[in-house]
């Protein structure tokens, strides 16, 4: 589990570069309040704490929730949404290898259906929002603003933040459709502009592929298979292709947005690929991963939130434990000519 | 596990034999309704009514009806005194007749009402069948109470909003005619899937409670008969 963890890293570090230290405290306090409330709801159980707590799940769940809330989210939107994961989903279930759903998608789909206003407003500092090659993001002005937001008690009036602050960051560049026909790395480099400067709009696709290279390191270390994965990004690239004309790409969005500008890779690397809610066949696993994308698509398109991971990997989790009934491996020997020719009975 | 101890043919008790906590019956209007006390409390008492009204009119039926054909005649008068309860509450009670909805016709089919009535009223003497479906009614006024003012609390930050509907129509239109506004804090209380959340918690507190009843105090578990089974393997 901790390797999850490890292939996270490059993901996290790019959104800290662009988004401020309100990621990284959002981890912190996640992870605290899930270890914490894994620790209590073992005890509940009667569960010895050191070995249940090794596992590190509860870590990996935080991590995952953490990352997918807006940065610098406040205190007690984490804990609900730790609580409701690791409690309700988790541990009401059975505990580990027992959750029916994602934990962290369920915590994060609690939060998106509750507060839809505290889940969309990004906590950025200021130097983020006013672009700029300054590193005003990172420094301590920034961070202080980051720490305010995440723990309203000190500052009971929330942060101003200027009104561009919605356009710019968004929970995903789709909802704008900024990135337009090609990429904006590509812009970018022609543009002249440093790839790794606040200003370029950049962000996404970095981040993206920050989450491709740790997902590449999950498949090489063997943690994951490459069924979920691959067939979520096939079946996202073969129907984007599908709807997109260029005179339309408003509407549809090219296939290099929908991999690229949204939360794609981390969806189908590191939360589809929860080895306990999704299904566990090879064959499974395919369908498992094309609904997964069919469904990621059509609500980005044809429905009213912006993206879509959360929703269809749990739509995706209603429909493994039939995708596994259905798509049970052959038993050895099944359907391979007999060696001896069975004797027919005798008629009566 | 309080499970295993139901039986249908106990006498009713409010917590014993709860018909929404512990018979787990008519929960579809218990989880559609219970957004808000007022109609958690409209229901409640619908049902309640038509709990006692048909277990009287059962019980003193019960020589006439035969016995193949129970349930049809069951479902007839519930369904009688449905209707007529819901040509009255649209008659008197309006408002709330809009905000409940479908689930005033389907009182008649609701399963808390036909097991009073085949476990109890069908077999006793009208006065004992009156009692039996006043405490199972209140029973289940009481866990839809409980359910909605949890949900109401959480989802709305309100407690019996919109109180005004309990009274007859004309007195109610002399109050803001506006309902106010549902939702707004923890908005996901309103949903469904939190109704089942929120159930299956209140079963696992009254549990709590039960089995801290009885092993602390020592209390009777009101299970006054084993369940006799025809095929019997061992002891249950």
């Amino acid at each position: 589990m901790l390797l999850v963890i490890a292939a996270c890293i490059p993901g996290v570090a790019c959104s800290t570069w662009y988004f401020g230290i309100g990621v990284l405290i959002n981890i912190v306090l996640a992870a605290s309040m899930a270890i914490a409330l894994e620790a209590c709801a073992l005890k509940l159980r009667g569960k010895e704490l050191r070995v249940h707590l090794a596992d590190n799940s509860a870590l990996v769940t935080a991590v995952l929730f953490a990352i997918a809330l807006p940065p610098g989210s406040a205190w007690w939107l984490l804990a609900i949404g730790i609580f409701f994961a690791i409690v309700i989903v988790k541990h009401s279930f059975g505990g580990l290898g027992q959750n029916l759903f994602n934990p962290a998608m369920c915590g994060y789909l609690l939060l998106l259906l509750s507060f839809p206003l505290d889940m969309t407003y990004w906590h950025i500092p200021n130097g983020g929002v006013l672009g700029g090659d300054n590193f005003t993001v990172l420094s301590l002005a920034g961070f202080g603003q980051s720490i305010t937001a995440s723990l309203p008690i000190f500052n009971h009036s929330q942060i101003p933040l200027q009104e561009t602050i919605d356009g710019l960051t968004m929970a995903t560049p789709l909802i704008e459709f900024e990135m337009g026909a090609s990429s904006a790395l590509l812009a970018a480099r022609d543009a002249g502009v440093s790839l790794f400067s606040r200003s370029s709009e950049t962000a996404w696709e970095l981040i993206n592929i920050a989450y491709l290279i740790g997902g590449l390191f999950l498949l090489y270390k063997k943690i994951i298979s490459w069924h979920i994965p691959v067939s979520i990004i096939a079946t996202i690239t073969v129907i984007s292709t599908l709807f997109y004309a260029p005179a339309s790409f408003a509407i549809y969005g090219t296939p290099y947005l929908h991999l690229f500008g949204s939360a794609t890779m981390i969806g189908a690397f590191f939360i589809a690929t929860d080895p306990v809610s999704a299904a566990t066949t090879s064959r499974g696993k395919i369908f498992y991963g094309i609904i997964i994308g069919l469904v990621i698509y059509s609500i980005r398109v044809w429905g009213s939130y912006p993206d879509s991971i959360a929703i269809a990997v749990l739509f995706g989790n209603f429909c493994a434990p039939a995708l596994d009934y259905f798509c049970r491996p052959r038993i050895y020997g099944h359907g391979s000519k007999p060696k001896h020719k069975v004797q027919s009975e005798p008629e009566s | 596990m309080s499970a295993l101890k139901f039986n249908a043919k106990q006498p009713a008790t409010l917590w014993y034999n709860n018909p929404v906590l512990v018979q787990l019956l008519g929960l579809s209007p218990v989880l559609a309704v219970s957004t808000t006390v007022v109609n958690g409390l409209g229901l409640g008492l619908s049902t309640a009514l038509i709990m006692v009204l048909s277990s009287v009119t059962v019980s003193l039926l019960r020589a006439s009806i035969n016995r193949q054909w129970r349930f049809v005649w069951f479902l007839m008068i519930t369904a009688c005194y449905t209707t007529l309860l819901d040509i009255m509450l649209q008659w008197f009670y309006f408002p709330l007749h809009k905000e409940l909805g479908i689930y005033v016709p389907l009182i008649c089919c609701n399963f808390a009402v036909l097991t009073r009535l085949e476990a109890h009223a069908f077999t006793h003497h009208w006065r004992s069948s009156v009692k039996d479906a006043a405490v199972t009614g209140s029973g289940f006024i009481a866990a839809l109470v409980v359910l909605s003012s949890l949900r109401e609390f959480i989802g709305s930050g309100t407690l019996m909003a919109n109180w005004q509907l309990l009274l007859p129509a004309t007195s109610a239109a002399a109050f803001t005619s506006e309902s106010s506004t549902v939702g707004g804090w923890f908005d996901f209380a309103l949903l469904l899937p939190a109704a089942f959340i929120l159930l299956g918690l209140l079963i696992a507190t009254r549990n709590l409670i039960d089995s801290y009843l009885q092993t602390r105090l020592a209390l009777p578990t009101g299970a006054t008969e084993a369940i006799k089974r025809a095929r019997v393997t061992g002891s249950l």
